[in-house]
């Protein structure tokens, strides 16, 4: 269950397509957990964080034309966990170790994946 | 193999070698082979590159279509009412992306409205323009959502859902802190009293999400009179 005692795990949700970043927040309030953001842009990743800790994050790669390396990074400094969701494969994403090793449910994101592996990293 | 040549500069070549054999005597000729591949293989890599990147667009367009299929709500609804939501919103998406690439990535804000009305019977959205507004792409499909979810929502409930109903339809644009800032007013009037929706409606949460994604907002006002809407967002 995405729940602890009482209180819903936060996750952040990084992404620039307003209409995906709807799915990913429909998909996660329906299944209990409480959003942060989404944010369309890596500054406002960055301002949202400042602010709050979620207890993990589902990133999107390219934020119109801009990477989400440096929300990635503040994020690992956090220790708070996160999945990619991405139409990057692996090669693509060669230059950016942060990235390539994180966990990619890809895109179009199915639901069941996505809240599996979220199950799976804010239980570590 | 990759070289500068004299005269011809840098290629790119293919090598290949073999003996050159003769039936009585053992050749010691060889024929050494030098094919230039050099236009054959830029080719290559930019269809690589172009490979990706249309692999790339297509999983964020089948990404966008599994968004509005999620995001339009089942509760209420039967089958076919559903269906008819999901394909209006569906249609919203790909009539703003026609006009898009018919405008160089651009569209015209008055375009669009005239567009989206067309669901209305004729004179009962009266509209009228402000500015010319060039929008760009990534302004076209929410703007277009807004204005079909405005539409579609005053033909099943609102002014447009009876003969003497009417809706305004107006913009303007005003400078904020040295940005352009358009305003978009929807008023219906003469149409049933209108209430609170019973449920926060996914039609006004794709309109207020729409306009969020525009770095703008959408207010909704249930006045008993007539539902207004105003939109306003940043065009710089």
């Amino acid at each position: 269950m995405p729940r602890r005692i009482a209180t819903p795990y936060v996750i952040m949700i990084v992404e620039d397509e307003f209409l995906i970043a709807m799915d990913l927040e429909i998909t996660l309030r329906s299944a209990g957990y409480e959003v942060l953001g989404p944010a369309h842009t890596v500054g406002m990743a960055l301002a949202l964080l400042k602010a709050e800790r979620p207890d993990a994050a589902v990133l999107d790669v390219d934020l119109a034309g801009q990477w989400v390396t440096p929300v990635a990074e503040v994020l690992q400094a956090m220790l708070v966990p996160f999945v990619v969701a991405s139409a990057f494969s692996p090669a693509d994403l060669q230059a950016e170790p942060i990235l390539r090793k994180a966990i990619n449910v890809g895109k179009p994101t199915s639901s069941r994946r996505l809240l599996s592996e979220l199950e799976v990293i804010t239980q570590k | 193999m990759k070289a500068n040549f004299p005269v011809i500069g840098q290629r790119t070549m293919l090598v290949s070698a073999r003996q050159l054999v003769h039936p009585d005597n053992n050749s010691t000729s060889i024929l050494v082979l030098f094919d230039d591949v050099t236009d054959r293989r830029r080719e290559e890599v930019q269809n690589n590159i172009l490979l990706t990147e249309t692999r790339h667009r297509m999983k964020n367009i089948l990404a966008m279509v599994r968004a509005l299929a999620n995001t339009t709500s089942v509760e209420d609804r039967s089958g076919a009412e559903y269906r008819d939501a999901f394909l209006g919103r569906f249609e919203a998406v790909i009539d703003a992306e026609n006009l898009a690439l018919d405008g160089n990535d651009e569209a015209d804000l008055s375009s669009l409205v005239e567009q989206a009305m067309k669901p209305a019977a004729s004179g009962q959205v009266r509209v009228n323009p402000g500015p010319a507004i060039r929008l760009k792409r990534s302004q076209v499909v929410p703007m277009s959502l807004i204005l079909h979810e405005l539409v579609v929502n005053a033909m099943k409930y609102g002014a447009l859902s009876l003969p003497d109903g009417v809706v305004q339809l107006s913009w303007s644009v005003s400078p904020e802190h040295e940005k352009r800032v358009l305003n978009l007013a929807w008023r219906e009037m003469n149409g049933p009293p209108v209430s609170l929706p019973t449920r926060s409606g996914f039609g006004s949460q794709l309109i207020t999400h729409s306009a969020a994604s525009l770095g703008g907002m959408a207010e909704l006002n249930f006045d008993p009179a007539g539902l207004t809407v105003d939109v306003t967002a940043p065009l710089d």
